[in-house]
């Protein structure tokens, strides 16, 4: 199928001012129409499958017209298996394009050495403008779309080994598991290994409910009673918290480890404080949800209310997302109206409040409520957004915990400190509210090199290992160094051939890839060509387009995929209506963006984010006398 | 452009903006219909002003036609933001009667003159006004 007749326009546009410049360096009515072509050439150029034979489907139920099934199946009704969790990511690039890469090139550079001299820390580069809740978001939202699961365990495949020098690393050689590549079906052959994601591909709040029927049964279960809460609730704590997992059942994460002590939600893997804050919050906004339906639908029942709220949550995350977080990190005008315009449409949130949509186009009224597409290839998240998703230098290595009443210090902490089954503890040492209120009141890192934090260069593996035991085993992960690796693996071209095949320049020499001349030289004594930098290094390194917190080359990949994940999903497109969703939820989703979800959870921190414009944005800190400053 | 991070200053820059294009569209729209008002008052002036060969029959309905395409604009005079399309379709307009009036050329070069300022002041403002109210939003 090609371009729609009103994109074509807009592609030819793009494709001759590309030749002179990129669309962020035209002023701002030259640079909109540009990322009009581009988001429409990339729906048919940079979409590919990599399913061969469908995943085993389940038999459907009565309700997938108006309900999302647990494990993601059915939402295109046509072709069921589509984004259900087990699915295989599919690609940006051609096929041809991704096949891993092979010793010796899977190693050159050391994985090791790029993150020493490339990635790690020196210094705390802070983003002045941000808060944390950025970094705790993203990772929210990540767990909600991917998770490769489990590795191959040692004794299934042996782990790549990677030199290191004496005394850089507890161990020599440093070891990271393989990844475990999805089985090799027929027709597969000649094809790159693919992989399988383990949750549901689709925004549907996965992270909160689960991806498997199990999984939410568990998370509907009230704590005290061990049954399941009978009004469609989560099961939280009398005090508003999430219960700890072995208090109901101890089960695998999305991982396939199993952390005891953990908050139970539908993923808790990579657990921290802030992801913690994030999960919390929209488990007491589900429960607020219910409440609001009950006094609409009080003879309905518990199943149906549970729907209901999982749906107006997921689409007030993906409005969240899409209006509030990414316009934070595109802090321009281009950046906001191509966010905004994805919700709303051109004709902006005012006409689309008081009016709904004029027309069927995404670009007059917004993609909620249009017709959905899935372009050149059946939805399924891919190996190159997981690839510009890594985005650790956001996370800072060390956390001050103060008072949202004086800013008095409570105390300062590690990421480690934080983590984990560490979290209940810092919630009844500092206090809920204090956590929000510290979390928005500190800078994310930047991302940029020499910015990666360096307690995830040196994580440990397992929790409750004494350090000398976990040393002398090296059950220590470098994250940055598998971040590389990772890439590498799963065959995503490295940082040149990347761009060539987003349609965009690559760089020729290494002067072009920065304007950094000290990273300059680091990189060029690291790679023997600029066609071999990483692409993870590549996108750090890059001058980004003007109220960015983020490079163009990985804006290209997210505003395919930020659109994708609208279009695709029949729950915001064809099905987004208020018969769906009921008029009470329809009205939820539009009143309603992350401030006003902190409003109502936590208004005792209300005032320290009134003024700011973004949510997303630090808040000025208390005064001595409680007075915000 | 100046963008703040705090709301109410944003809101402050947003409104600022548009008070400017407010103020300039009064301006414009004033001598837009002084014009058309003489136009349909006192033909036989208008029609001497612009050197035109009487009779001057035809200046009346054309002082009509002004006053009317002044009272469209006024919803963008009221705000701009919510009349974006609108704003939008009279600044390719008056660009578009710039053009006519440079044609037209003699007399009719003042006019254009008059329209070719007013459509980059008001072409600008109207950018200004909108790049804030934009960066007044999340």
């Amino acid at each position: 199928m090609p371009v729609e007749w009103y994109e074509k326009p807009f592609v030819a546009f793009e494709k001759a001012l590309n030749r002179f410049r990129p669309w962020h360096a035209w002023p701002f009515p030259i640079a909109l129409p540009m990322l009009v072509g581009i988001r429409a050439r990339m729906r048919w150029s940079n979409l590919f499958n990599t399913e061969r034979q469908p995943a085993t489907v389940p038999s459907s139920t009565p309700n997938v017209r108006s309900e999302r099934t647990a494990d993601g199946s059915y939402n295109d009704l046509n072709v069921p298996w589509m984004g259900m969790a087990g699915a295989r990511f599919g690609r940006n690039v051609p096929l041809e394009r991704t096949f891993g890469e092979a010793p010796p090139r899977l190693f050159e550079p050391n994985p090791r050495d790029v993150s020493n001299r490339l990635l790690a820390r020196k210094e705390f580069v802070p983003v002045p403008f941000l808060n944390v809740f950025i970094s705790s978001w993203l990772q929210f939202m990540v767990h909600d779309w991917l998770s490769h699961g489990e590795n191959y365990r040692p004794e299934e495949a042996p782990p790549y080994e990677i030199p290191v020098q004496s005394g850089d690393w507890p161990v020599n050689p440093m070891t990271i598991l393989r990844s475990r590549p999805a089985p090799a079906e027929a027709g597969d052959e000649d094809r790159p290994a693919a992989y399988k994601n383990i949750e549901t591909h689709w925004w549907d709040s996965s992270q909160i409910y689960g991806s498997s029927l199990a999984r939410q049964m568990m998370i509907r279960t009230d704590p005290q009673t061990g049954e399941l809460c009978p009004d469609g609730k989560i099961g939280l704590k009398p005090n508003g918290h999430l219960p700890l997992e072995k208090e109901i059942q101890e089960v695998p994460d999305a991982e396939g480890v199993r952390f005891p002590n953990l908050e139970l939600t539908g993923v808790n893997g990579n657990w921290w404080v802030g992801l913690s804050a994030m999960h919390t919050l929209f488990a007491r906004e589900h429960n607020s949800i219910i409440d609001r339906l009950k006094l609409e639908y009080p003879q309905a029942s518990g199943e149906w209310l549970f729907q209901k709220a999982r749906l107006i949550v997921a689409a007030l995350i993906a409005k969240i997302h899409t209006v509030e977080w990414t316009p934070a990190l595109m802090n321009s005008p281009e950046g906001k109206i191509a966010m905004r315009s994805n919700w709303w449409g051109l004709l902006g949130e005012h006409y689309a409040r008081a009016y709904g949509r004029l027309n069927e186009l995404e670009l007059v009224s917004g993609i909620p409520g249009s017709p959905t597409e899935q372009h050149a290839a059946p939805y399924a998240m891919t190996e190159e957004f997981t690839a510009c998703y890594r985005m650790h230098p956001l996370m800072p290595d060390e956390y001050s915990f103060r008072s949202y009443s004086d800013d008095r210090h409570i105390a300062t902490k590690s990421l480690i400190d934080i983590a984990r089954r560490n979290v209940p503890g810092i919630y009844d040492e500092v206090g809920f509210d204090n956590v929000l209120y510290s979390l928005g009141t500190s800078n994310p890192g930047a991302l940029v090199l020499h910015n990666y934090p360096n307690q995830l260069r040196m994580l440990p593996e397992k929790s409750g290992m004494p350090n000398e035991e976990r040393l002398a085993q090296g059950l220590f992960t470098d994250l940055a160094a598998v971040d590389i690796l990772r890439d590498r693996e799963r065959g995503v071209p490295r940082y040149c051939e990347f761009r060539r095949q987003l349609g965009m320049s690559a760089p020729t020499n290494f002067e072009e890839l920065t304007s950094n001349a000290t990273w300059r030289d680091e990189i060029k004594a690291l790679y023997p060509t600029v066609e071999d930098v990483d692409l993870l290094v590549g996108t750090l390194a890059e001058t980004w387009p003007t109220g960015f917190g983020f490079s163009d080359t990985v804006f290209r990949v997210f505003i395919l995929m930020a659109s994708r994940r609208l279009k695709s999903d029949r729950f915001f497109t064809t099905d987004f209506t208020p018969d769906v969703y009921t008029q009470a939820g329809w009205d939820w989703i539009q009143q309603n963006t992350f401030r006003s979800v902190l409003t109502r959870h936590c208004p005792a921190v209300a005032p320290h984010f009134a003024d700011v414009r973004n949510i997303f944005f630090v808040w000025p800190k208390a005064g001595p006398a409680g007075a915000v400053q | 452009m100046t963008y703040f991070y705090e709301l109410g200053r944003s809101r402050t820059l947003a409104q600022n903006a548009a008070a400017q294009l407010r103020t300039a569209m009064a301006v414009y729209l004033v001598i837009y219909a002084i014009g058309g008002l003489l136009a349909i008052i006192l033909p036989s002036l208008v029609g001497e002003a612009l050197a035109l060969p009487p009779p001057y029959g035809g200046i009346r309905p054309v002082g009509g036609l002004i006053l009317l395409v002044a009272a469209f604009q006024i919803p963008v005079l009221q705000n701009a933001v919510r009349s974006r399309v609108p704003a939008l379709i009279a600044t390719c307009g008056r660009v578009l009667m710039a053009l006519l009036w440079l044609i037209a050329g003699r007399h009719f070069l003042w006019i254009a003159l008059f329209e070719i300022v007013f459509a980059i002041l008001l072409a600008w403002l109207l950018y200004k006004c909108m790049g804030a109210e934009l960066m007044s939003r999340p």
